[in-house]
Formats: C-alpha cells, sequence, structure tokens
C-alpha cells in the first residue's frame, strides 16, 4: 500500500479515528495490527521476517535490561513466524486467495530459528551478567545484519564471485537461489540495531510488553523507508500516553499536502524525463544527458523527501513526531554539508554506528580519511546490491577526502559564498548518474552521449518543461528557508498559506495518475 | 487552545470551492465529456441560445471547431460527415469534408459540409454521432465505415465504465476543476513541452495491448459481428428518420514496397448488405488507382490532402448518381 493511493487515503484517516478513541494499550495493539496489515500488503511472507526480528530484538534487549523471560515463552513467541509461513502455504495450496507460496526450505529455517534462538537465550543466561549483555547485544545485532546480508546482499556477492570465477577461467556451475528483498528491509533492520545498542548503553527504557515493542519496531508511517529513528528521542513517544492536540491534525494535514506535492507533482512528473534520458537507449545527446540527471536530482529528492514527509504527516496524526530528514539538500556548500542536508537520519546512524565506532577523526588524518572510505562504501552498499552503488559511495568518499585534503576546496566549503553551492551541486549530479545507472555500460553511456552535440530546437521545450516542474519546489523552498524543517510554513502570514496550500493541491491533483512506488522502497 | 482547523485552510477550502463553481459554471462546455472516453451523447456540441451551434474542442471529443445553424435552411444542402481519423485529415479544408464542400459549391450549390470525423473512433462511438447528426436535418450523412479502431473502442469504454464506478480512485476526478487542471497538464503542458518518446511509455502499453488483441481470432470475430451489429443500427437511425446515408468504406494499404501495394477492404464486405434506395456504398478502393498509391496515401490507413479530394470526387460522382443532388443553384 503505497501512501500516494486511495487505499491509504482512506486507511490512515480510519486508523487515526479508532487510534484516538482506544486507552494506550488497546492504541498500540492498534498499531501493531495496522502495521502489519500495512506491510502484509506488499508480501504477506515477509510477516515472518519482520515478526523473527522483532522476536529476537525484544528477547536480546529484556535481557540485557536483566529480565529473563521464560523458554518456553521464547519459544513459543519466536515459533509464530514459522506458524504464519506454514499457514501461507497451507492457504495457497488449498484456496485461490492471493497468498504467496512458500517454499519447504523457508519453512525449515523458520522452524529451525525458535529452538536454535531459545537454546542460545538459555545457555547467554548462564553467563556472568556483564558478558552476558554483550553477548545478546551480538546477538540481536548480528542477526539482524545477517538477515539484511543473505536477503540483500547474498544474490550480489555470490552473481560476483561466479563473475570472478569465470573471469579466472573456472566454471562453478552453480545455480544460485533467487531471493526476493523485502520492503524496508534495511530500514528495520538498521533501526534495530540502534535500538539494541542504545539498550546495551542503558539509554533507552525497553518496554516490558511485547505489544509496545512490536508497534515501535513496525510503526506503519516510518517503516517502509525511515526516517531510521533514534530509539531515545522515539521509544518515549510509544511509553507515554497522549492526548489529542488540535496541531495533531493541523500540522498531520500540512506535512501530508507537502508530501503529496513533492511526490505527485516533482518527483512522479520529473521521472518522465529521467527515466527517458537513463531507458534502454540512453540519453542521445548531451542535452538528454544533462536534463535527465537534473530531472533524477529533483525525482529522487522530491520522492524521498516527499515521502519522508508523508510519513511525518501520518505519524503526526497519530500523535508521534518522526524526525526531519531532508534540508535543502541541493544548497549544500561542500560534501559535508550534503550529507547534513540528505537523508539525515541515514548519514548520523553511519555517523554514530560505524564511523564514530572505528575512531572517526579521532586518530589523524590517514585514519580519518580510511573511516570516512570505510563509511561510504557501507552506505553506498547500502543503498543497493550493486557495483555501481559501492562507487557511488566511493565517489562521495572521494569528494569528502578532496574537500577535506585540497585547500581551495576546503576553504570553499567553509565559505558562505554562493559560489560553493554552485560548485557543489553538478558535482552531486555527477553522483546521481552513478547512483542511476543499472550498470557500468550505461554509466559509460551517459558519459559517451556528453560528447554528442545536441539540437538547441529538441532541447528547448523540455527544459521549459522541467523549469515548471522544478520551479514551485524551489520557490516553496525559498519561503521556507529560514526554518530548519524545510516543511515549515507557520512564520507565514495565513492568507499566503492558504493560497499556498490551495495552489500545492490543485499542482498534484493535476499530475495525479497511476500509483507510483516510492524509489526508496527498493532499499 | 489552536483551532481544529485554522484560516488559512478555511481559505484553501473557499478556493477551492470558487474554482469549482467556475468549472461548473464558465468553463461546462470545454468540460464535458472529458471523462466519458468520446461515449457522452452531446460532449463537443454546443448548442447557444441564438440558434447556432458550435463544434468545440471539449475534454471528451476533440472536433475541429465549427458552427453552423441548429435548424437547416431550406436552401442549403447540409452533409455532416461521421467518421475517424482518416476521415478527419489534418484540417476541415484539407480533408474529404472540405473537399465536398468546395466541390459542391464549384457546382453553383448553397453547401455545407461539416465534419464530426474524430480520431479513434469505430463503430460504437461513430453511431453515437450519427444520432447526434440527425438531429441538425442533414440532406446526406457520409458515415466513414473501418475496422481499425474497435480495439480502442472497447478500451474507452471499459474506461468510461470504470471511471463511472463509484472506485475510491476517482473520486477527486469528479471534480471539473481537477478534471481540467488534469487534462491541461497532460494535453498542453506534457502534449506540447515533451517529445513523444518520452510519453510513451503508457502510448507504448496500449499500443502493444492493441497489438495482442489484434492477433486474437476470437476478439477480432467479437469486434467485427459487433461493428456489424452497431452499423446496421446507424443505418436503420438514418433510415428511419429519413435521411440518406452513404457509407465510405475504408480501404487500407497492404504489400510490400511501393510495387506491391493494393488496397484491401475485405473485411467490410457485410457493408454491402445494407444497401438500399437511401443508403449507398462506397467503396474507397474505387477513388484511388493502384499506381498512385504512394502519392495518395500517408501510411496503411491514413490518406494525404490529394487523396481526400480525389475522394470527395468519388463522393460527388456517387451522390450525383444516386441523384441525391439538389439541382444546381438551388
Amino acid at each position: 500500500m503505497s501512501f500516494v493511493s486511495w487505499q491509504y487515503a482512506l486507511f490512515l484517516p480510519g486508523v487515526a479515528l479508532a487510534y484516538w478513541q482506544l486507552p494506550h494499550a488497546g492504541r498500540m495493539l492498534l498499531l501493531l495490527v495496522t502495521s502489519y496489515f500495512f506491510y502484509g500488503t506488499w508480501d504477506l511472507r515477509f510477516l515472518a521476517l519482520l515478526s523473527a526480528s522483532t522476536g529476537i530484538d525484544y528477547y536480546c534487549a529484556c535481557s540485557m535490561t536483566g529480565v529473563r523471560r521464560p523458554g518456553g515463552a521464547v519459544l513459543l513467541t519466536t515459533l509464530l513466524p514459522a506458524i504464519w509461513l506454514g499457514c501461507c502455504r497451507l492457504v495457497n495450496e488449498a484456496t485461490s486467495l492471493p497468498v504467496p507460496w512458500v517454499s519447504g526450505s523457508s519453512l525449515a529455517v523458520a522452524a529451525a530459528f525458535p529452538l536454535l534462538f531459545t537454546l542460545a537465550h538459555e545457555w547467554i543466561w548462564r553467563w556472568e551478567e556483564q558478558a552476558r549483555r554483550r553477548a545478546f547485544l551480538w546477538l540481536s545485532v548480528l542477526t539482524n545484519l545477517l538477515v539484511l546480508g543473505f536477503f540483500k546482499y547474498f544474490g550480489f556477492f555470490a552473481e560476483s564471485l561466479v563473475a570472478l570465477l569465470e573471469w579466472m577461467g573456472i566454471q562453478p556451475g552453480w545455480t544460485l537461489p533467487q531471493i526476493i528483498l523485502p520492503v524496508a528491509v534495511s530500514f528495520y533492520t538498521f533501526q534495530s540495531v540502534a535500538y539494541a545498542v542504545q539498550v546495551f548503553r542503558r539509554k533507552v527504557e525497553h518496554p516490558a510488553d511485547g505489544v509496545t515493542f512490536a508497534a515501535y519496531l513496525a510503526f506503519f508511517p516510518q517503516l517502509v523507508a525511515g526516517p531510521i529513528e533514534r530509539p531515545v528521542s522515539f521509544m518515549p513517544q510509544f511509553l507515554t500516553p497522549m492526548r489529542w492536540q488540535n496541531e495533531y491534525l493541523r500540522e498531520g494535514l500540512r506535512l501530508l499536502l507537502l508530501g503529496l506535492f513533492k511526490k505527485a507533482f516533482v518527483a512522479d512528473n520529473c521521472a518522465l524525463v529521467a527515466n527517458h534520458a537513463f531507458g534502454s537507449q540512453g540519453p542521445t545527446d548531451a542535452a538528454w544527458a544533462v536534463l535527465g540527471v537534473v530531472a533524477f536530482a529533483f525525482q529522487i529528492y522530491g520522492d524521498f523527501s516527499g515521502y519522508t514527509d508523508l510519513a511525518r504527516g501520518s505519524a503526526r496524526l497519530l500523535g508521534f513526531e518522526l524526525s526531519r530528514n531532508f534540508r535543502m539538500p541541493y544548497g549544500a556548500r561542500d560534501p559535508s554539508d550534503f550529507w547534513q542536508r540528505w537523508h539525515i537520519t541515514l548519514s548520523t546512524w553511519f555517523r554514530d554506528y560505524v564511523y564514530i565506532p572505528l575512531g572517526g577523526n579521532r586518530a589523524g588524518s590517514a585514519r580519518t580519511v580510511l573511516n570516512l572510505w570505510i563509511t561510504m562504501l557501507l552506505a553506498g552498499l547500502w543503498h543497493g546490491a550493486s557495483w555501481t552503488f559501492v562507487l557511488w559511495g566511493a565517489y562521495h568518499a572521494g569528494l569528502l577526502t578532496l574537500y577535506r585534503v585540497v585547500p581551495p576546496l576546503a576553504r570553499l566549503g567553509s565559505s558562505s559564498s554562493v559560489l560553493a553551492v554552485v560548485v557543489m551541486f553538478p558535482l552531486t549530479l555527477i553522483g546521481w548518474v552513478i547512483f542511476r545507472c543499472h550498470s557500468m555500460v550505461q554509466l559509460g553511456q551517459w558519459f559517451a552521449a556528453l560528447s554528442v552535440t545536441p539540437s538547441a530546437d529538441a532541447f528547448a521545450k523540455p527544459l521549459l518543461w522541467l523549469v515548471l516542474h522544478i520551479l514551485p519546489l524551489l520557490l516553496l523552498q525559498a519561503l521556507t528557508r529560514r526554518d530548519q524543517d524545510e516543511a515549515a510554513l507557520g512564520h507565514l502570514p495565513w492568507a499566503v498559506r492558504g493560497v499556498i496550500y490551495f495552489l500545492l493541491f490543485a499542482l498534484s491533483a493535476s499530475s495525479l495518475v497511476a500509483e507510483q512506488e516510492f524509489i526508496y522502497f527498493q532499499f | 487552545m489552536p483551532l481544529l482547523l485554522t484560516r488559512s485552510f478555511f481559505l484553501f477550502l473557499l478556493l477551492f470551492a470558487t474554482a469549482e463553481l467556475l468549472m461548473r459554471t464558465v468553463f461546462q462546455h470545454s468540460m464535458e465529456g472529458r471523462f466519458d472516453y468520446g461515449y457522452h451523447p452531446t460532449a463537443g456540441i454546443y448548442e447557444r441560445d441564438d440558434g447556432r451551434v458550435d463544434l468545440l474542442r471539449t475534454g471528451g471529443r476533440r472536433f475541429f471547431p465549427q458552427h453552423f445553424a441548429r435548424v437547416c435552411p431550406q436552401d442549403v444542402f447540409r452533409v455532416m460527415v461521421v467518421g475517424d481519423s482518416v476521415a478527419r485529415g489534418t484540417s476541415v479544408a484539407d480533408c474529404y469534408t472540405g473537399h465536398l464542400q468546395a466541390q459542391l459549391r464549384a457546382r453553383g450549390l448553397k453547401a455545407e459540409c461539416i465534419s464530426l470525423a474524430l480520431p479513434g473512433f469505430g463503430a460504437r462511438r461513430k453511431d453515437l454521432l450519427v444520432e447526434q447528426a440527425l438531429r441538425f436535418q442533414p440532406d446526406v450523412v457520409v458515415l466513414h465505415v473501418g475496422m481499425t479502431n474497435e480495439f480502442e473502442d472497447e478500451r474507452e469504454w471499459n474506461r468510461k465504465n470504470e471511471f463511472a464506478s463509484a472506485h475510491p480512485r476517482h473520486w477527486l476526478m469528479h471534480s471539473h476543476f481537477l478534471r481540467l487542471l488534469h487534462s491541461l497538464k497532460s494535453q498542453k503542458v506534457n502534449g506540447q513541452l515533451l517529445p513523444r518518446a518520452v510519453l510513451t511509455p503508457q502510448g507504448g502499453l496500449d499500443a502493444e495491448a492493441e497489438e495482442v488483441a489484434s492477433r486474437d481470432p476470437a476478439r477480432l470475430k467479437v469486434w467485427e459481428q459487433r461493428a456489424r451489429e452497431v452499423t446496421a443500427k446507424s443505418v436503420k437511425r438514418a433510415v428511419d428518420a429519413g435521411v440518406k446515408l452513404l457509407i465510405v468504406n475504408q480501404a487500407t494499404r497492404v504489400g510490400h514496397g511501393p510495387s506491391a501495394w493494393q488496397l484491401n477492404d475485405s473485411k467490410l464486405a457485410w457493408t454491402h448488405a445494407f444497401s438500399a434506395p437511401s443508403v449507398r456504398i462506397l467503396d474507397m478502393k474505387t477513388a484511388f488507382p493502384s499506381e498512385t498509391l504512394d502519392a495518395l496515401f500517408i501510411d496503411s490507413s491514413h490518406i494525404r490532402p490529394e487523396g481526400h479530394r480525389r475522394l470527395a470526387e468519388s463522393i460527388l460522382a456517387e451522390l450525383e448518381r444516386s441523384a441525391w443532388l439538389p439541382p444546381a443553384g438551388s
């Protein structure tokens, strides 16, 4: 169920209305059920994965806080994913309902997992406290990373290995399994890892009841593509009973409208040009190459920041406040500034859980640069299992390094001149070319197209079209440029806001076509 | 305690309501039939209070703008042409409707030829136009019959019904204001500023679906049966109204290369069964000698202005043969 769909337009108000009628415990149960329903609309099978991940994190967190749950309860709870998969298979075989098929090997893994986890749980509880806490932390972190690694990267690394062996003249003759990437796995595993670390550091209160924890991990507004929330600020919102405030409705509707505008008007329109330029034929000349990447830059920005606004607006209607994820990224003055404006919750996650643990910038220049490269390569790989994403990460690592070691660039980046933005924007665009291309061959085609002189006639109209679809967003941002939150309009006079809401709605409705998937759902 | 909804929100509602009201009053006609996909009975046909009828480019039907008197003057010989993109041509003056009018006037007749031809229209949607044409006292209705648009007729019928359903996905577009914005965006902004290749994903899917459907003998049989039945209904309408009907059978250019090109209308042989004193059949291929096909056809179906001129000559000859023309000077 996409945020920009009629289903969601009915689902969200329905959930919000029911939510505010219930006591706190009922709200948590409602959030859990509706979140699992929301996630299940993509693929029912992966509810098993989400619930398995939830089970592990819950019991590990309980153990880290010194609460021992009975082995029988652990076994029964962690058996739920296997029971669910078994039901899916039965329904698939016995009825014509659109329930996907579950393989025997998946069932076997789902059945073995509770036994192994319960055994590990009981065994670790025999250890002394410090070692036990650390063991449960690693059990939680590694299980999450294993899930992410298997579903997202197994195919990529296996195919790369096969390609390498074939290049060396060895024919391995392996038949690689086709693994479907579960929606949102990159997001909720990172949130789970952050949770486990914060519980271990005693920075967050772990809820006693599993329902609240499961609702926290599966919270539907931010489950599929973030923002990747920090437990320190997010969990307390689940633990504290909330009272309705009119602000929730006003802010929620504003964010939903902004998100709709960014997605339907900016992103989905820019996608037309970007998909053409990066389609199977590739760009025909330099004009289409540049148009294509500018269109993609605003497509991905409108898509993801639009998604974030929709997520924040949805959460706000339920009384929750999600983190800001974007702050006018194309106004960045240097690469470091860009990453403080683009997908902020991911960059701060990598900063806190990879870069700083590696030593950050505390161990000399060479080590800092190495840490930057490791962090950015992993960030690139997080976006997708493909060498182009690794290259994208390397490109940004290279930019960060250059701006750090080349004095004129460092001076430019730290200045507040417009020139810094003018230099940084094309550099960002080159990054998007790498990001958008599916293969190195396509990347080569794009750069080759730059040498083909365009015809001015063919270029002028699409350029005007693109400007018409980007300009409203830039004007909107100009109005909110002084605010930390790019979705803030509150400081404007009410009449101006009324006109803006009307224009945003009209522009969005003019472009509402068939439901378009959000780009970041694939990550 | 802040208000549940703010003044700015109410201003938004007010602006939206005003825009909607404007659309439903000032721009009512230009939006008519936008989501009827050609199946709205009167879309694009605007009868003014002063007795004039305007043919408009509306959301649902994109007529070439023309106007005529609602009540046909007694001394005017009125011909109304109902057809698809082949009959439509590139303008009224350059299609066979315009040429026919010029040729009739050259003979001293006070003639008025009106094009009701619309691209992609198959038998069902043409029948709706025949029904409208008969309301304006034509002396002759020319019905251009072909078999190339049945897929589109069916697709648009399904779209119309889908939109008319109570499905929530269409709720927003029931606003006339949003409909106008949507069509302005897709036709004026996208259609005029972006190359066709950029906009083809949806068009490509449609073309692919049509290609697949046109290879399915069962579908073809259904289409042919339906075209036959609906055309029979159009013929009956004209006969019942006492209006003469000339059926022009579309010919398709087949064969590989100019030297091998031929015209084929074998799929339309059934129209000859409608022949009657007030119903005549003209096979388009009789108007075109085979050696001139390269100069007369743009592609396998559409004809150049010279082709339209020649077809108009053939229609004129057929009208003359059938003694349907009034005496010159009348």
